[in-house]
């Protein structure tokens, strides 16, 4: 195969590269800003622990799971006009985000919450032992006990996002999917299809290589 | 010299800290609600070595729990330092617990910190400044000889290493009470002594009152002044160790203390007749306490009366600071040397029981 298409036009590829990272990258903030807070309350509400509060637990956990059984390419379809409402446009990158989150965040704060449960009872107990308020427990025992596991959460959770956000791509307009469905296989460029998958997998690589050494970093169980 | 078996009504005073007050302690679940604790009165000294031993299920953990609010009493009152915990305020009750030091079977220590910041962290919690909190991570570091380990975390450590940490940490705030749950029964026998023998030093040194839990009489026997024994969320008695293994009064005490000494005897050979002459063979089993178990009483008995002893078995251990032996003897005579050889022996301060045959009870025998 030659990539006449790649060389003619490398622009349009680096171009679109910039905009998945861009897309992957600021959705995985606004998920991890708004998972984390979630999967903390979906733990401490749950029956035992810090805050027991069922029908918040629950109610919590009915929204989560809404979110999280709806088919991603349904949910781009329900988060039209909440970009139109918010930034005034459904098309390009930043209308693409709005969808991502929708579909990450609550994704992510369930993972968030099976790494918190993972804090022993008896940790817990020993700081409350000790005279801890439930807000110091959340920053000094919940968190820091669990940050491996929430970091390979957010690992999990980027990866996921480079797929959903070709996916996003297709639909708002931006990034290497895009790319891929209309500059490849609807324009006959296979080169461009196939360079266009190839920086799909490399960020995937990178984003879980960089993930699994944070971990490796963090994790002295 | 005997235990008070009912300690229901001992007025507030200087020398107690901690009472249970007729508390008691209902878990409502799915089914029927469970009623882990009955009743239980409680008084504890300042500066003494309490220990509560029972079997899993007892009790235990709901009990010692007790004393810091982890588990709020159904029922009655818990007072620590003339305060009843019942009416603190959530920020109180906090306050309250820092100068309560717990420590756990399972260490429960942060595996994302230090050494050192674990021992800082209760620290942290109470608001301390760096440098300050800084130089008192160190010197307890010293005290529990954990100096060179400051900077390995958790998961590098040995259990005996760990419940190190776990005693400096509890003793961060400089509590007035160390609370033990279990604090030796994941340890092994020797790392166990160590344990033990640093919480009895640091009672010593700091005067702090410790309550410790656990299902090991071991643990009794070597550092606790008094013993509740807790059967089924009942305090089946309570005094000084010495008093309880002397005279247990309980099945249940009886056989935590068998655990550690010579059963009985299996009651063989055991008392009746002897070869024809009217004279009688007797066994019994000899308890020394203090001062007795140091003196020749035996020979002076043998000296004195006319009578023949055959020693069956016995040991000689101490309970803390008090030696305490066992001896199960056989003693050959007439009916009235007998008499006359157990009058001595009560006399003497010796407690004396009869060994039944072909049972372990003992019946209590200063008959």
């Amino acid at each position: 195969m030659h990539f006449e298409n790649v060389v003619a036009h490398p622009e349009i590829v680096v171009q679109a590269t910039i905009e998945s990272v861009y897309m992957v990258l600021l959705s995985l903030f606004f998920s991890v800003l708004i998972g984390i807070p979630l999967g903390v309350l979906l733990i401490i509400t749950s029956p035992g622990h810090l805050w027991p509060k069922r029908w918040l637990n629950e109610a919590l956990g009915a929204v989560v799971n809404v979110f999280r059984s709806v088919p991603y390419i349904v949910l781009i379809l329900w988060t039209i006009p909440v970009s139109r409402a918010l930034i005034g446009t459904s098309y390009g990158t930043n209308a693409a985000i709005i969808s991502l989150v929708a579909g990450a965040a609550p994704f992510f704060a369930r993972l968030v919450e099976s790494a918190m449960r993972e804090v022993g009872r008896g940790v817990i107990e020993a700081a409350q032992a000790m005279g801890a308020r439930t807000v110091d427990i959340i920053w000094k025992v919940l968190i820091p006990e669990s940050l491996p596991g929430i970091v390979s959460g957010i690992t999990v959770t980027a990866v996921a996002l480079v797929s959903y956000s070709a996916m996003a791509g297709l639909v708002a307009g931006g990034g290497l999917g895009a790319l891929a469905w209309n500059e490849g296989y609807n324009s006959f460029k296979n080169d461009i299809l196939l360079v266009a998958t190839v920086l799909l997998i490399a960020i995937v690589q990178v984003l879980q290589w960089i993930g699994d050494r944070i971990v490796r970093r963090l994790d002295r169980r | 010299m005997l235990a008070a078996t009912a300690p229901v009504e001992i007025p507030p005073d200087e020398e107690t800290i901690i009472r249970l007050e007729n508390v008691q302690k209902v878990y409502v679940g799915r089914g029927a609600p469970v009623e882990a604790l009955k009743n239980i009165n409680l008084t504890i000294r300042r500066g003494e070595i309490f220990g509560v031993i029972g079997e899993s299920g007892a009790g235990k953990s709901t009990l010692i729990r007790l004393i810091n609010f982890l588990e709020r009493p159904t029922g009655g009152r818990v007072w620590v330092d003339g305060v009843d915990l019942a009416t603190l305020s959530p920020e109180a009750l906090r306050k309250k617990r820092m100068k309560i030091g717990m420590i756990f079977q399972h260490f429960n220590l942060l595996w994302s910190r230090t050494v050192f910041e674990n021992v800082r962290f209760p620290l942290e919690l109470a608001g301390w400044p760096k440098d300050r909190a800084q130089a008192r991570v160190e010197a307890l570091l010293d005290l529990v000889g954990l100096r060179h380990r400051r900077d390995a975390y958790p998961a590098q450590l040995s259990g005996g290493e760990k419940q190190r940490v776990g005693i400096a940490r509890a003793l961060a705030n400089e509590p007035d009470i160390l609370l033990s749950d279990e604090a030796t029964s994941a340890l092994d026998p020797k790392t166990t002594d160590d344990i033990l023998d640093l919480i009895l030093s640091i009672n010593r040194r700091f005067g702090i009152t410790v309550v410790l839990i656990t299902h090991e009489m071991h643990v009794i026997e070597k550092i606790c002044d008094r013993v509740a024994v807790l059967d089924r969320g009942v305090i089946q008695e309570v005094g000084p160790v010495p008093d309880v293994f002397s005279r247990p009064k309980s099945a249940v005490a009886r056989r935590f203390i068998a655990e550690v000494f010579d059963p009985p005897s299996d009651g063989k050979g055991a008392s009746g007749p002897a070869e024809g002459d009217g004279r009688r063979t007797e066994a019994l089993r000899l308890v020394f306490v203090g001062a007795v178990a140091e003196a020749p009483i035996i020979h002076r008995l043998i000296r004195s009366h006319d009578v023949e002893v055959n020693i069956l078995r016995g040991e000689i251990k101490r309970l803390k600071d008090v030696p305490f032996g066992t001896l199960t003897v056989r003693l050959t005579g007439t009916p009235a040397e007998l008499t006359a050889a157990r009058a001595f022996l009560t006399e003497a301060g010796v407690i004396v029981e009869a060994v039944t045959p072909a049972s372990e009870e003992v019946t209590d025998g200063a008959l």
